[in-house]
């Protein structure tokens, strides 16, 4: 028979799981978070990645321009402003 | 298709991948963030805020939305993104805001410079309906594939993510280091970081920045790529050289 402690523990242990994974998520998916769960904002973040290193490559796959070069033109400048 | 550019809260902005309509509202989303954070408009809501002399002030959702922001990047950097910095009273700690209501110590002032753009860069480009990237000021947020120049040369692809640069070189007391209240001595001209969020960018970027030596491992242990330039020498840590060879070796 299940004793009347038991739910309490599993609310308990859920919670403890749920802890331990928000310490676990990061610094940016915190942020992310917070932005998130502020009420009047949207709930879907900028981005799904969950990995910040995931959303940076080489800019390998350029193009061959009207000289025969090998062209990989930025789009946009990161600077500080 | 070339990007669209035009200017709000005193920097460049650059848009890819926004239809007309899109486009229109991300230029009033940027006008009212003005209205709301600048620290250089009598009438904006940062200066209302920062000239009001009680304990408790009422705050407007987006004010308080951002600042609440703002007091989790302070918790995520130790204080090296600080809120209050510059303030004559008080720091991000002494801050209490609940709901709308914001209680500090008489005196205290805002700063949330530290967060806004890399905020607003998010926020705009969810006004963007398909793959397209938003830079403000030179903090990148992107959806799909965006090819972005770097300080220095060279160029990355930033996908479903955000990259922003912190530094000195554009302004030579651009980073006042909170911890002393001077300009830092940052031995790195240039800091640039990968995100899953412009914010989380511009924010580590930051931090990474003020914290000089220790800068490279504390993006390390945060699994945030950087890239320090020193000068004409540049710096790669840990994250950012796996994340590059990963995807070469792909």
């Amino acid at each position: 028979m299940e004793s009347r402690l038991e739910p309490a523990r599993r609310r308990a242990s859920t919670a403890k799981r749920a802890l331990t994974g928000a310490a676990a998520i990061g610094f940016a998916a915190a942020l992310l978070l917070a932005r998130a769960s502020h009420p009047g904002h949207a709930a879907s973040p900028a981005s799904s990645s969950s990995s910040s290193s995931s959303v940076i490559a080489p800019a390998d796959d350029g193009y061959y321009g009207d000289d025969g070069g090998f062209t990989q033109t930025p789009q946009v400048q990161t600077h500080v402003s | 298709m070339s990007p669209e550019r035009f200017t709000a809260m005193g920097v460049e902005i650059v848009v890819g991948g926004a239809r007309a309509n899109e486009l229109e509202d991300m230029r009033g989303l940027f006008g009212l963030w003005d209205r709301t954070f600048s620290p250089f408009l009598s009438e904006s809501e940062l200066a209302h805020v920062n000239t009001t002399p009680t304990r408790l002030v009422a705050l407007s959702p987006l004010f308080s939305r951002v600042l609440d922001v703002a007091l989790e990047a302070a918790r995520l950097t130790d204080g090296l993104v600080d809120p209050t910095f510059g303030s004559p009273a008080g720091d991000w700690t002494t801050l209490r805001l609940t709901g709308p209501l914001l209680g500090r110590r008489p005196g205290t002032t805002l700063d949330l410079n530290g967060v806004v753009k890399g905020l607003a860069a998010d926020a705009a480009l969810e006004l963007v309906s398909g793959p397209g990237f938003v830079s403000a000021g030179g903090d990148v947020a992107s959806r799909g594939v965006a090819v972005v120049g770097l300080p220095g040369g060279g160029s990355l692809r930033l996908e479903d993510g955000g990259l922003a640069t912190s530094g000195t070189t554009r302004w030579k007391d651009h980073l006042i280091d909170p911890r002393t209240g001077r300009t830092s001595t940052s031995r790195w001209t240039e800091v640039t970081v990968a995100a899953a969020s412009c914010l989380a960018a511009d924010v580590a970027a930051k931090a990474a920045f003020l914290l000089s030596d220790e800068g490279p491992a504390w993006l390390d242990a945060r699994g945030l790529p950087g890239r320090f330039r020193d000068g004409e020498r540049i710096v790669t840590n840990r994250v950012w050289r796996d994340a590059m060879e990963t995807r070469l070796a792909a």
